[in-house]
């Protein structure tokens, strides 16, 4: 495994264990140096968790890499990401897509009645004020990264 | 005193000399290598089988890897935040972030088209002087 599919891995890993972070990741690779923008900053400094998971990814990460340098950041240190990679744990998006959840609606809409929702999802049609029942579940957009794709490590003087 | 400690200290001088003088580059220059030198002095001489034994290991295994990197400085950082994180944890989890934004702003200011300007200076000269306060106390090198 090369150094940014560890590291993309593992800041995935951690966004999923503790889904109030948002972590940035940019990878320096003129001075192999690897930087993990973590916020908000309390989490950073005083989330016990966190900081247990971080010592763990350091020390495994300084194991298997120790010729690259990973550092864990937070805003306050000055350093500016000019093309991060966005991490945030899956739990948030749930938590954005319940505000539209279709079956809430029509249940509050249907209340006095009773609905059997196994393997039935709803589509909003062009009246907005009507649903209809669809036989196949909504298309979910995903987004995978190829890792091993993205790692191009060139080996460089210090 | 180590001569490794003397030179860390007159360029830990001169970085704030050239501060004062608005070279803000070189003084993050000076600055980054007054640290780098106590790191030196460390492995040379409070923790030196550990280092030969360390630094082989990884040598070894950096020759099995087809992506093998030598970039010593690294190599050190790595070796000292291991040791220090495994010591003292709250020291360990500020040497691991300072000297990885130190490093960061030095390579910048060396290598980069980018000014450097004094907010990224005056924050270079304060990291440097941190780790190397924390560093003295933590190895009792003096």
């Amino acid at each position: 495994m090369k150094s940014k599919t560890f590291i993309l891995k593992k800041i995935k890993d951690l966004a999923n264990a503790i889904p109030q972070l948002t972590i940035r990741y940019e990878y320096d690779q003129s001075c192999d140096s690897h930087f993990v923008e973590v916020s908000p900053i309390n989490e950073f400094e005083s989330n016990e968790k966190y900081i247990i998971l971080e010592k763990e990814i350091s020390l495994e990460f300084i194991n298997l890499f120790p010729f690259d340098i990973l550092t864990f950041i937070s805003e306050k240190d000055g350093i500016v990401l000019e093309c991060p990679i966005i991490i945030k744990a899956k739990s948030k998006s749930k938590e954005i897509n319940k505000k539209f959840d279709l079956e809430d609606i029509i249940s509050t809409l249907f209340k006095d009645y009773s609905v059997d929702w196994p393997n039935t999802s709803f589509e909003k049609i062009q009246n907005p004020e009507v649903y209809t029942i669809a036989d196949t579940a909504l298309e979910i957009v995903k987004i995978d990264y190829d890792f091993d794709s993205m790692d191009n490590d060139y080996p460089l003087a210090a | 005193m180590s001569e490794y400690i003397t030179k860390s200290f007159n360029n830990s001088e001169s970085g704030k000399f050239l501060f004062d003088k608005e070279k803000y580059s070189s003084s993050i220059h000076c600055v980054y290598y007054s640290t780098y030198q106590i790191l030196l002095y460390i492995i040379n001489y409070k923790l030196k089988d550990e280092w030969n034994s360390f630094q082989d290991r990884k040598y070894a295994e950096s020759l099995n890897n087809k992506n093998s990197k030598e970039e010593s400085h690294n190599l050190t950082i790595s070796f000292i935040k291991e040791n220090i994180i495994n010591t003292n944890e709250v020291f360990g989890r500020l040497f691991h972030q300072q000297i990885g934004v130190l490093k960061r702003h030095r390579h910048t200011a060396d290598y980069k088209e980018d000014v450097i300007d004094f907010k990224t200076a005056t924050i270079s000269l304060s990291l440097s002087n941190t780790i190397n306060e924390k560093l003295i106390k933590h190895f009792e090198l003096l």
